[in-house]
């Protein structure tokens, strides 16, 4: 129900975009701008790229505004476009050029949450080898799997919305999510529980980035 | 009873289970379930570590300048428009022969109306007499002409 009526609130703002109010633009970027950001961050796993896809992201919400109708949830047509821009830059392979980065953000985002929690040398080089094995097993799913369930994981998509910003059926998004589920258990089996849990920031069945 | 082994939507119960969106009323007969089967059980447990793992990748926070420099790209995009626009007006071709075009013809519109609109003298009754017998003369004329072959035989 909450959900709905966020949504409503999204089509809303997009309606009043398209009238000319700024102010709605400037909500709905407040509201959107970190799941798109992260979104795309995981996807093409280097920060600068993603802060430049979430940026034509936008710009085409703002310049589709004129011809925005609400016949889609907003969030699906959003996550349409940021899966639509990744994939192609996925394609255009611009990530490897990001690769540097990737490393130099992924050793940052750790330094900040050792130092907010003042673990032990051994358990920070533990969790920086976990969280480099999470990053390698979703790098390693094919493009559609890892949008599916990057969707599915942390935007908390359901199955339909997802099927709409990938553009093909529930079933074949059932399928690409269910199929990179089982490769990330092959591959993130050997991870410890225990050791996880200091790293964790959300409970498990939580609302990922949302 | 559900069991992942038997059920055609297991991977789907499975991949709800864990995320906590499957319906209540299945996810407590699915628990059931667990008590007695361990296949079923080792797979919730792997998928809940997989889910754990995802959840130990922070997220980013955007970069301070974001929203500026998406400002600055929308404002730099609609100036561009306008200055396509514009230049597009100035560099067409047929502009200026439009322009020249509709220029001439306002001159012509302002210098002829005189003209046009100057009542005309009425045809005076002489005039209409004239005209008259001038083509009653040309209709007796052409009679004339008619060969003989032609003309209406009288019995």
């Amino acid at each position: 129900m909450e959900a709905v009526a966020a949504l409503e609130r999204d089509a809303q703002l997009m309606l009043q975009v398209r009238e000319g109010d700024e102010t709605s633009f400037a909500l709905l970027l407040e509201r959107h701008r970190g799941p798109v950001i992260n979104f795309l961050y995981r996807m093409v796993q280097d920060r600068a790229v993603s802060e430049e896809l979430a940026q034509e992201v936008f710009l085409r919400v703002y310049r589709s505004r004129a011809s925005y109708e609400p016949a889609a949830k907003f969030t699906t047509w959003l996550f349409r476009i940021a899966t639509h821009l990744a994939l192609n830059a996925l394609r255009d392979n611009q990530k490897a050029k990001g690769r540097r980065s990737l490393d130099h953000d992924f050793g940052e985002a750790i330094e900040r949450h050792v130092a907010d929690r003042q673990p032990t040398i051994e358990q920070e080089l533990i969790r920086n080898t976990q969280l480099k094995e999470i990053r390698l097993a979703i790098e390693a799913l094919p493009e559609k799997q890892r949008a599916a369930v990057l969707m599915h994981k942390y935007q908390g998509l359901e199955y339909a919305q997802i099927a709409q910003a990938l553009q093909c059926s529930e079933s074949a998004v059932k399928s690409l999510i269910f199929r990179a589920y089982q490769t990330l258990r092959s591959r993130l089996a050997h991870m410890a529980p225990g050791a996880l849990q200091d790293t964790r920031t959300r409970q498990p069945g939580g609302a990922g980035d949302r | 009873m559900i069991c992942l082994k038997d059920n055609s939507q297991g991977a789907e119960i499975l991949t709800d289970y864990c995320a906590g969106s499957l319906e209540a009323i299945r996810a407590a007969e699915f628990e059931a379930h667990l008590h007695d089967c361990g296949t079923c059980r080792s797979q919730v447990e792997l998928q809940r570590q997989v889910w754990n793992a995802l959840d130990a990748w922070p997220p980013v926070e955007a970069s301070p300048g974001f929203d500026a420099r998406l400002y600055a790209r929308i404002e730099s995009e609609q100036k561009r428009w306008w200055r396509r626009a514009m230049r597009g007006l100035l560099w067409n071709p047929l502009v200026p022969a439009a322009g020249a075009a509709a220029m001439l013809a306002i001159a012509v519109l302002a210098w002829i109306p005189g003209e046009h609109r100057a009542p005309q003298p009425a045809p005076s009754a002489s005039a209409e007499k004239i005209d008259v017998q001038q083509v009653e003369q040309a209709l007796d004329d052409m009679d004339l002409l008619i060969p003989v072959s032609q003309s209406p035989r009288v019995l």
